[in-house]
């Protein structure tokens, strides 16, 4: 699994380099384009159609022609199209930078004025976003999806950043309706030991239920999107059946220490994971003074009463910003760097969420094609044992192994598989014989 | 427990006579346009693609004639052209066929025809609306693929986008795209029709994030779909519009943990109360969604400064007199009494029921509307306005209803009122065929076919693919056994 990341973190690498080398090595007077992940490539466009274009790229001595479909591009300059693009161009991933944004949200959750990415590094904030979990189109559940080792490859890619390229903020963007508690642990461990001491971490929610509420947690600075739940994260299995005895209680231990990590008041997470009849809590109750300071009590005594000890809480964004869990709202790139502080901001990094977006995109289609491949390969060996020639039966055993080669491939590309769906190296190795055996002697 | 209202029967009804793929209006009374005695007599222009259109012919020249077309029942009369050589036939009708259509008072739709006929003389200056219709079940009828073919259309039509994309600034406010909703989720799924709205909801905030004025315009929205309007400012009722949950959260599932059940509860809320915090009703909204959502939840409110505040549980007896209660905890005497036939869908006040004049009181409706003039009044373009697009769009929707109504009379594997497609028929027939190479080569075509419609609609019938992996798994079964039978001849 670690070799199959490692060739992974390697490929991404040189797609990098590929990518820096090409912005540096090009000259003065060049056609742009700018894809809609942040990247500029200069060169000159020498294929061109509706649905895509191609760009031809120094690299060291060597031309490299890269394609691009119109789907990746924001825009497209040419030399013969007046000037030069002005330095002040934004090289965020938004593909629309420099609009103002329209965002029905309470205004005094907002920063007042956003600051604007540049595409200059000088004296600007450089900015990673790591996206976890992607709910719209089902890639998010936390195990396979929002993977440890795979986010530690992208950890991996903004390590091997030059340095003035290195972020100085990484912003995981968070959009998951949760999912395995086993990969809790390594995922508030390498946010904690591996990330913070590097990178400002900051959690951006666009969805965080359960396990992604945990995953959040030891980010001491969360921000909201305008209509992000965050909460929920009461442990179950099975025909909705709740996490109990010893194993509850170690979770429960986690999530407090987690919560210190994270600087947050446990009893936030607690209201978040047990309730009454099943366990015995109290209410969640909240004083706010002038300052917004927010003082959490562990019965009904408070100002406000947060969550009722029959209830599970979870989090909306006012609420969130109101009881100080959250430090805003924001909707947009922008909006988060104005909340972070940011003046100005440069998105840097933008291969390291490539790097997700392409290993949630593998888990998917392997999600459903492995089922697919190991059903043909039960129908290919049934043939195979009533086939009535020797060739017959060797074609289908090639048939077989064929299917099993596509397989072993699917989950090299997604190795979370490994674990969650036991496809292991030896499993694979076993099936290989199995299959073999029913060759012809 | 307090007043209850029992239109139950009712909206059941009109739920199960609704079709499923349809987006023909329902049958009940709605605003719309008809003719007066004073405007020109109604026509039936006879097109030469086939269409019949009844219209009034307000003014013609050599070439085109300028219309007011009655396009669908129940729907406001647009003003626009037509070329004569698009026309094959004018035919008087002997009486105003408007006369004979639905319900509603001519007083307004005589201001609709006056305003449509007067706004010729500024045309340039007038705001421009593109109103469609919703009906249809949400997820279905009306989903990503069509509405994003809708948002192109819209944008065709308005022409005022920007170099990047955007709405120009001088039209973000006088090009405006009206909802009319008359809607649904998926009814037995109740508020987890929320979750087949997130797509549609995404691409309604990308239009809103470009600057594009997004109204909608509530009859009825029902379970998912009465969230929906939520996401943004401009929300109008009709007179009698309403919202509501055909669920209580608070009887979740069967079975399970209280603390599980809870918790799928509390997730539930947390993303349903996102959508009036994106539309901006951060005082009331998330209120008003507990209340609808889960009968513990009460709702109380009161103004003060004109400021709504509203809140879920009962307020200090020493202050109870200064609020409002629109729903109790449906607890003990308070619980919702079910009538005889307990089929029958109560609305009590277990949960909040949001009709037009609570909407309004709360701040949620902007207005009441039941006129395509109120609501323009409203939106602050007075009668000034030009309806654009002969069926505000919903061409587009119809269409895709059309195309999943066509798929499914392929692909239905029958079961549940609906007979079994074509497709099937053919792969079941398909051992009356000579030879088995045949017999296997049609089954194998079908399930091809049948794959093939599948991939088209999959954001529909098969999201997640699983059912086109079977399907493809008994096409290689099917393979293997051909490739088995040419070789044993």
């Amino acid at each position: 699994m670690r070799n199959a990341l490692s060739r992974m973190n390697r490929l991404f690498a040189i797609v990098a380099t590929l990518a820096l080398v090409a912005l540096a090595a090009t000259p003065a007077l060049a056609d742009k384009v700018h894809t809609k992940d942040g990247r500029v490539l200069e060169g000159e466009i020498v294929r061109e159609s509706s649905s895509f274009v191609t760009i031809r790229v120094k690299v060291g001595d060597e031309e490299k022609d890269i394609t691009l479909f119109m789907s990746e591009v924001a825009s497209v300059e040419r030399t013969a199209d007046e000037a030069p693009a002005p330095k002040t161009e934004p090289a965020k991933a938004d593909p629309k930078p420099a609009k103002p944004q329209a965002v029905a949200a309470p205004s005094n959750n907002k920063p007042a004025e956003q600051p604007k990415a540049r595409s200059s590094s000088a004296g600007a904030t450089k900015i990673a976003f790591i996206t976890l979990g992607d709910t719209k189109n089902g890639k998010d559940m936390v195990g396979p999806y929002v993977y440890a080792d795979a986010i530690r490859s992208s950890l991996k890619i903004l390590d091997e950043l030059p340095e003035d390229q290195k972020p100085e903020i990484v912003v995981l963007w968070v959009d998951s309706g949760g999912g395995a508690l086993v990969e809790l642990e390594p995922l508030n461990r390498l946010v904690q030991y591996e990330m913070k001491p590097k990178y400002r971490t900051v959690a951006w929610i666009r969805s965080a239920i359960s396990a992604a509420a945990m995953t959040s947690w030891p980010c001491e600075e969360i921000i909201m999107m305008t209509n992000a739940p965050i909460g929920a994260c009461t442990a179950w299995s099975g025909n909705l059946q709740k996490m109990d005895g010893p194993a509850l209680g170690e979770l429960l231990k986690h999530m407090r220490e987690v919560s210190r990590w994270g600087k947050k008041d446990p009893l936030i997470m607690q209201a978040m994971q047990v309730c009454e009849p099943d366990f015995p809590r109290n209410d969640l109750s909240a004083d706010i003074d002038e300052h917004g300071n927010v003082t959490w009590y562990d019965g009904p005594e408070g100002q406000y009463m947060v969550c009722k000890k029959t209830d599970i809480l979870t989090f909306n964004s006012i609420d969130a910003v109101k009881f100080g869990l959250a430090k805003g709202i924001a909707d947009t790139k922008d909006e988060v760097a104005a909340l972070l502080g940011c003046k100005e901001w440069i998105e840097v990094g933008p291969e390291a969420n490539d790097f997700q977006v392409r290993f949630r995109d593998n888990l998917k289609l392997s999600e459903t094609k492995l089922g697919e491949l190991l059903q043909k390969i039960n129908i290919a060996l049934q043939f195979a044992q009533g086939a009535q020639t020797e060739q017959e039966r060797n074609a289908q055993v090639g048939r077989a192994l064929n299917y099993l080669r596509q397989m072993r491939a699917m989950v090299r590309k997604s190795p979370s598989l490994e674990f969650y769906e036991q496809w292991t190296k030896e499993r694979f190795d076993a099936m290989e014989e199995q299959i073999k055996a029913n060759r012809a002697r | 427990m307090s007043k209850r209202w029992l239109f139950g029967g009712l909206m059941l009804a009109l739920v199960a006579a609704a079709p499923i793929f349809s987006l023909a209006p329902a049958a009940h009374a709605r605003p719309e346009m008809r003719a007066g005695d004073d405007t020109p007599k109604m026509v039936e222009l006879v097109m030469t693609d086939g269409r019949v259109i009844k219209a009034q012919i307000l003014s013609e020249t050599a070439t085109e004639y300028r219309v007011l077309a009655f396009l669908m029942e129940g729907f406001p009369a647009v003003e626009t052209t037509y070329r004569k050589s698009a026309v094959q036939e004018v035919r008087a009708l002997e009486a105003d066929a408007a006369d004979s259509a639905d319900t509603a008072p001519a007083t307004k739709t005589n201001d609709d025809a006056k305003k449509n006929t007067s706004n010729a003389k500024d045309a340039d200056k007038a705001a421009q609306i593109i109103l469609t219709r919703v009906d249809g079940e949400i997820g279905f009828d009306f989903s990503p693929t069509p509405l994003r073919k809708f948002f192109t259309l819209v944008d065709e039509t308005f022409n005022d986008l920007d170099e990047r994309g955007d709405v120009v600034t001088d039209h973000r406010k006088d090009h405006i795209v009206i909802f009319y909703f008359n809607t649904q989720t998926y009814e037995a799924g109740g508020i987890d029709g929320l979750f087949s709205i997130m797509d549609i909801k995404e691409i309604l905030q990308d239009e809103m994030k470009k600057g594009r004025r997004i109204v909608f315009w509530v009859e009825r929205a029902v379970n998912g779909a009465a969230v929906l309007p939520m996401m943004s400012p401009e929300i109008f009722f009709t007179d009698n519009g309403d919202m509501l949950v055909t669920k209580d959260l608070d009887k979740f599932g069967q079975g399970g943990d209280d603390v599980v059940i809870e918790k799928q509860i509390s997730l539930r809320l947390g993303h349903a109360e996102g959508f009036p915090i994106l539309g901006g009703y951060t005082d009331v909204g998330p209120q008003i969604v507990r209340a609808m959502l889960r009968s513990p939840y009460e709702f109380w409110y009161k103004k003060v400064g004109g400021k709504v505040i509203a809140i879920n549980d009962p307020p200090p007896p020493d202050d109870i007199e200064n609020w409002i209660q629109l729903s109790d905890d449906g607890k003990g005497e308070n619980q919702d009494k079910l009538g005889e036939d307990d089929n029958l869908f109560v609305i009590g006040n277990d949960r909040l029921w949001l009709d037009a004049a609570r909407a309004y009181d709360l701040g949620i409706a902007k207005a009441i509307c039941n006129t395509t003039d109120d609501i323009a009044f409203h939106l602050g373009v007075g009668r000034n306005y030009k309806l654009m697009l002969e069926d505000g769009g919903a061409e587009v929707f119809q269409r895709w209803s059309r195309e999943l109504d066509r798929a499914l009379r392929q692909i239905s594997q029958g079961g549940n009122g609906r007979p079994r497609g074509e497709l099937w028929k053919q792969f079941d027939k398909a051992g009356e065929l000579n030879g088995i190479q045949a017999q296997l080569g049609r089954r194998k075509n079908s399930l091809e076919k049948i794959v093939g419609i599948l991939r088209k609609y999959q954001e529909v019938f098969d999201p997640e693919g699983q059912t086109i992996a079977q399907l493809n798994v008994q096409i290689e079964l099917l393979r293997q056994q051909i490739m088995q039978a040419n070789a044993q001849n």
